[in-house]
């Protein structure tokens, strides 16, 4: 019955509005469908729509509509033609238009204010919608803009990828060095964060080189830019006594921009982490030239327990920074950093180590007071021009180092050691870019001088029987110096344009060294020089050319990368002692293949393989023996080393969104060959390392996986991991030759759970095996270590933050009995409404855990380090700004 | 000594880590440039919460209009299709933790996703970002059922006229100009004989109205890249984004384990993403 009347209701309607179609064609004038055009329906000499269609790609269109006039308007437009309309009978038809081009003129119209964009990809934060009421910083407030991070380093990250600049009013003060400016510049001073997107910052290359980096600037408000602005913190703590206290002033005008800045505590804090560099490629530029502060000499010093820094750092550190930057005119700016540290730090550890010899097991017992006094000095000098007709940067540089470390060492009888390791380096660094039709071409030249004139004192005199006759004397001296000059200088030429993007460079490296060394012994004040077999005089040279090729390919599922470096090395080395003068020359090619493989988009595969062949160094021809620790000796009386290294890795990744599930594991091996093999023997404590040749070999194999899956109905997110890697070393002991397996284990696992918006957890434990036998040994040799932690955040109100935290370590050995040792902390926040002053309250070590034990194996020697540990400490901060 | 050398191991070993996550995200290259030829920026208000309707949401849309293809996007969350690859330097390979900040996902940023439509094809891809995780789908262009009224309104000088349609669960009005002859409108909306300069629903829970209309000085280009996005099916991805909604952090640390939170305790607050997504069906 439905049915029918349904039916009847719909043949009453068809009569009253009967369905009309129009159909056609839109063409141009050669005839070429126009697509997307509009046809529109609608009643004569009204603009109002009735029915409308869009032409599909062919050009066509389909009009249907329900109404009772008797004719309508068709009217066609499309964009760049001529609209065209006119009057149809309302009945079923088919009409086709030659449309003609006319360039459409449209009137550009803004309502309210331009919105806060331009083309050129620059996005502006007003920083007073991001502020929140705790903020200090304009670091705070950076690290909360969307699309950036900050690393725990200081790093600023914008979309995954690190700034290439850190503007303040469009000049660049600090370098790479911004974190000086991040952690200073008040919340308020600042009205706007801009983001410049794809930001090319040498300017001879906007229009050629992409950048997908991105720059940052800060915009200050009126009223700090004339002014003095800057920021003070206090923090006290009464019993022991502390203080934690910083002072910045900050200037920025358009013809002069400064930030100066004063800091000092004895907490615990290493304040030198914000002088460091964000530039990583220039350290190992340093690295590789020897530029960098390695000493020749050294305390017997343990290493770094495995705990954070700031609970066994007993400083008292003054830093002070200088920083101005002044535009000379519109193409040139100069500027200075510069800075100063002050720091004297003591530790007391006591290490117990374990040699295991072929013949024998023995240990040394060493209680250490240690104590360091370094004046640290660090100047840039830089010039640079950046138009947008070339760029030219040259950087003038001085790093001082004055330091002096002394250490009383108690190990059967009392040892005193004093040791002056100050390292000079001055350098200039110069730089120029200019674009041709086709490439675009970059000169460097950077050359610099090194000095580390060095010297460890040892009292009383020991071995009598090596290097005194038997004859009781004072003290024992290494003296060491090293001066190194070098330059390097290439020119690369980048095409402008390519699918397959390849780079080309061509330059050369010059290094020049001197090395001296003399063992002295020291009686009443007169100093001796032991024997000529303790005393090293060299000269080296080292001549390189080099040619470095890159290419990239890509394609949908590919990425493909091979670079392909060419050397050509000459070593002239030159013993001015022994009169022995030596050489070696070799070309060498050292290949690095990167494949990366997509299988679909929840797996794929990461392949890369290396091969590396170099020459050693100038500490590796030493033919004199060098007291490098008070209970070392080595020398290397052998040719130069040369190794030779092949790595191959391989990795799968699965990822899957929906199941909030990712697993990944990997393995990775290598194998380096050394023509060199070093012999190891102990004369009573002291150990002498030296050099033969034999070719031998080192493998080791890495596997490694992490899996972690979110749990949606627990609001918990689990994660766990593993690593077991082994591998083998070949090493002369007493004359035999040992190889030692070594073995380690490492299984992870870490918990996250959210309670409620206001409470949250966060819990990670980590269990390490450490297994090390060789040939000659029955079992392996084993340490166990593990550590969990474990804190607790609590929002009670935005502005107050509350946060607990606890840790535990234990460390067993083969000969300590196991420990246990627990850490926890307390940190309170809090900032009033309309206070420019914020409290913080923090508690450090609530257990007063007073020492903390590091074991360590490698190949035949055992450690356990015990070092002291900050007691118990709690400060109360205040800062403000003004 | 092989000790140290096994940590420096796992330092390069952890770098893989770092490039294989920039890996996963590799997908189809699929690029094509093209020159926008008109702009129109839309301000965007929403209601983050549907259970709190009062509380609104400012965004600014833009909508670039070439000659194959358009595209529209929020300008706070504007990203780049350019691959993390093409130039893995020296800092990232060498950085071994990614950190993300926890309070980037507690602001209301606006919209995530990037519209383009490619008539050609007959495709909307939109891409989006799952606090991260880089995907996409493609959806059929303009499958609206316009109804066309007779109502109209005067935008920015032009003469608009109305149109209804329901998509996917919400009810809309758009108001278009036949003066702008382009069948384009934000995000998805579209296939009208006119630009849409006003588009809202009929429970005013988002607004667009367009502000400003202007023709780019130095003809910009609109790239589309899939390339670092992985394909899914749009349902897919709205189940992922309800899923990671519910504690932001806990997703995007548990998909990228490489993402560590920063220490610093007011960072630490994982706090729920109000959910009221545009589609509902």
């Amino acid at each position: 019955m439905n049915f029918f009347l349904s039916i009847l209701f719909f043949l009453i309607i068809q009569s009253c509005y009967s369905q009309k179609a129009i159909s056609g064609k839109i063409t141009d004038s050669l005839g070429k469908p126009i697509t997307s055009a509009s046809v529109t329906i609608s009643k004569i000499n009204s603009p109002i729509i009735i029915a409308f269609s869009i032409t599909d790609n062919a050009g066509s269109y389909e009009i249907k509509w329900q109404d009772d006039a008797d004719s309508v308007t068709l009217a066609v437009s499309a964009l760049n033609y001529v609209r065209m309309g006119k009057n149809i009978p309302a009945v079923s038809s088919n009409y086709n238009f030659t449309l003609t081009i006319h360039p459409t003129v449209l009137k550009e119209v803004r309502a309210k204010t331009q919105p806060v964009w331009q083309r050129k990809d620059t996005i502006n934060y007003n920083v007073s919608e991001f502020k929140q009421p705790q903020d200090r910083v304009i670091g705070d407030i950076i690290a909360r803009l969307p699309g950036i991070e900050v690393t725990p380093g200081g790093q600023i990250k914008y979309n995954g990828k690190p700034i290439n600049k850190y503007y303040i009013e469009g000049l660049d003060l600090l370098e790479d060095k911004y974190g000086i400016a991040n952690n200073n510049i008040p919340a308020e001073s600042v009205d706007k964060v801009q983001i410049l997107e794809n930001h090319q910052p040498i300017r001879v290359l906007d229009s050629v080189s992409f950048s997908d980096r991105a720059a940052l600037n800060i915009k200050l408000k009126n009223s700090a830019k004339m002014k003095l602005i800057g920021r003070a913190r206090l923090g006290i703590c009464v019993s022991p006594l502390l203080s934690e206290d910083e002072l910045t002033g900050m200037l920025f005008k358009k013809k002069i921009q400064f930030i100066n800045t004063y800091k000092y505590n004895n907490t615990g804090i290493d304040n030198t982490r914000e002088l460091n560099s964000q530039n990583f490629s220039e350290y190992i530029n340093a690295i590789q030239n020897g530029a960098i502060k390695n000493d020749l000499v050294s305390l017997a010093q343990p290493r770094p327990p495995s705990i954070a820094q700031k609970r066994y750092l007993f400083n008292n550190s003054h830093v002070a920074s200088v920083n101005q930057l002044m535009p000379l005119n519109s193409t040139y700016q100069l500027r200075i950093n510069a800075a100063f540290v002050n720091d004297f730090q003591r530790q007391q550890s006591s290490v117990v180590t374990k040699f295991y010899l072929p013949t024998d097991t023995f240990s040394i017992n060493e209680k250490n007071k240690w104590h360091s006094n370094l004046n640290l000095l660090q100047t840039d000098l830089s010039l640079m021009a950046n138009s947008p007709k070339f760029y030219l940067k040259n950087i003038f540089k001085f790093q001082g180092w004055w330091s002096v470390e002394k250490s009383r060492l108690i190990t059967g009888s009392e040892i005193n050691q004093q040791l002056s390791n100050p390292f000079f380096n001055v350098s200039n660094d110069f730089k120029l870019i200019k674009i041709k039709s086709k490439y675009i071409e970059e000169w460097a030249s950077y050359f610099g001088y090194v000095s580390l004139p060095q010297r460890l004192d040892v009292m009383p005199g020991l071995y009598t029987d090596i290097v005194n006759n038997n004859l009781p004397y004072d003290a024992l001296i290494q003296n060491a110096s090293l001066k190194t000059f070098y330059t390097d200088n290439y020119l690369s030429l980048r095409k402008r344009k390519s699918k397959i993007s390849t780079q080309y460079k061509l330059g050369f490296n010059i290094q020049s060294q001197h090395l001296f060394t003399d063992l002295m012994t020291e009686k009443s004040g007169i100093e001796q020089s032991v024997a000529d077999t303790f005393r090293n005089k060299l000269n080296w040279q080292r001549y390189r050319i080099y040619n470095e090729n890159s290419w990239v390919y890509e394609n949908n599922e590919w990425r493909v990368s091979f670079t392909l470096p060419l050397n050509y090395t000459k070593i002239d080395y030159k013993d001015t002692s022994l009169k022995v003068k030596s050489g070696k020359e070799a070309f060498f090619i050292s290949p690095v293949v990167i494949i990366m493989f997509q299988l679909n988009p929840k797996w794929n595969i990461n392949i890369s393989a290396s091969y590396n062949r170099d020459f050693g160094d100038i500490s590796g021809i030493t033919s004199g023996y060098m007291l490098k620790t008070y209970r070392n000796l080595s020398n290397n009386d052998a040719p130069l080393a040369e190794t030779r290294s092949g790595n191959i890795s391989a990795s799968l990744t699965f990822r899957n969104p929906l199941k909030i599930v990712f697993f990944n594991t990997g393995i990775m091996l290598s194998r380096s060959k050394s023509n060199l093999l070093y012999s190891q023997k102990f004369i009573g404590n002291l150990e002498t390392l030296t050099a033969l040749v034999q070719n031998n070999y080192t493998n080791r194999a890495t596997i490694s996986g992490r899996f972690s899956k979110y749990i949606i109905d627990w609001k918990t997110s689990i994660g766990f991991n593993y690593s077991y890697s082994f591998g083998n070393q070949q090493q002369l002991q007493q004359n035999e030759l040992v190889t030692f397996s070594n073995k380690n284990y490492t299984a992870g696992a870490t918990l996250g759970v959210k309670f409620s918006s206001k409470i949250t957890i966060d819990y990670s434990g980590t269990y390490f095996t450490y297994l090390s036998k060789s040939q000659l040994q029955q079992s392996a040799t084993t340490i166990q270590s593990a550590s969990q932690n474990f804190s607790l955040n609590y929002f009670p109100t935005e502005r107050l933050i509350f946060r607990v935290s606890a840790g535990h370590y234990y460390i067993n050995n083969n000969f300590a009995p196991s420990h246990n040792y627990y850490f926890a902390d307390i940190n309170m926040r809090y900032k009033p409404k309309k206070s420019k002053i914020d409290y913080e309250l923090t508690c450090q070590n609530l257990f007063n855990t007073k020492f903390f034990a590091t074991a360590f194996l490698s190949n035949n020697i055992e450690s356990v380090s015990e070092y002291q540990i900050r007691p118990r400490q709690a400060l109360f901060k205040m800062s403000f700004s003004f | 000594m092989s000790y140290i050398k096994g940590l420096n191991k796992m330092k390069i070993y952890a770098s893989l880590y770092f490039l294989s996550f920039h890996l996963c995200t590799i997908n189809a290259q699929i690029k094509f440039r093209d020159t926008s030829s008109l702009e129109i920026f839309y301000e965007f208000n929403f209601v983050p919460d549907s259970s709190l309707p009062e509380i609104k949401n400012g965004d600014v849309l833009v909508l670039e209009i070439g000659k194959i293809s358009s595209s529209c996007f929020s300008l706070y969350n504007k990203k780049r299709q350019e691959a993390f690859l093409q130039d893995l330097s020296m800092q990232s390979a060498h950085s071994e933790k990614i950190v993300i900040n926890p309070d980037i996902i507690k602001l209301p940023t606006g919209l995530q996703q990037i519209f383009c439509k490619i008539p050609d094809q007959k495709h909307t891809i939109v891409f989006d970002n799952v606090y991260g995780f880089q995907c996409y789908y493609i959806d059929t262009l303009n499958s609206f059922q316009w109804k066309i009224m007779s109502d109209t309104i005067t935008i920015l000088g032009y003469v608009c006229q109305k149109a209804t349609a329901n998509f996917r669960g919400r009810n809309w009005i758009a108001w278009f100009t036949t003066a702008l002859p382009y069948d384009n409108g934000p995000l998805k909306f579209g296939g009208l004989p006119g630009l849409i300069l006003k588009l809202e629903d009929i429970k005013n829970n988002f607004n667009f109205i367009a502000t400003t209309i202007q023709k780019p000085k130095e003809t910009p280009i609109i790239i589309i890249d899939k390339k670092g996005y992985s394909k899914f099916k749009r349902n897919e991805i709205r189940d992922m984004h309800k899923k990671a909604d519910e504690d932001p952090i806990g997703f995007a640390t548990t998909i990228n384990p490489n993402f560590h939170v920063n220490e610093n305790p007011h960072f630490t607050n994982r706090q729920k993403k109000r959910y009221n997504p545009i589609e509902l069906e």
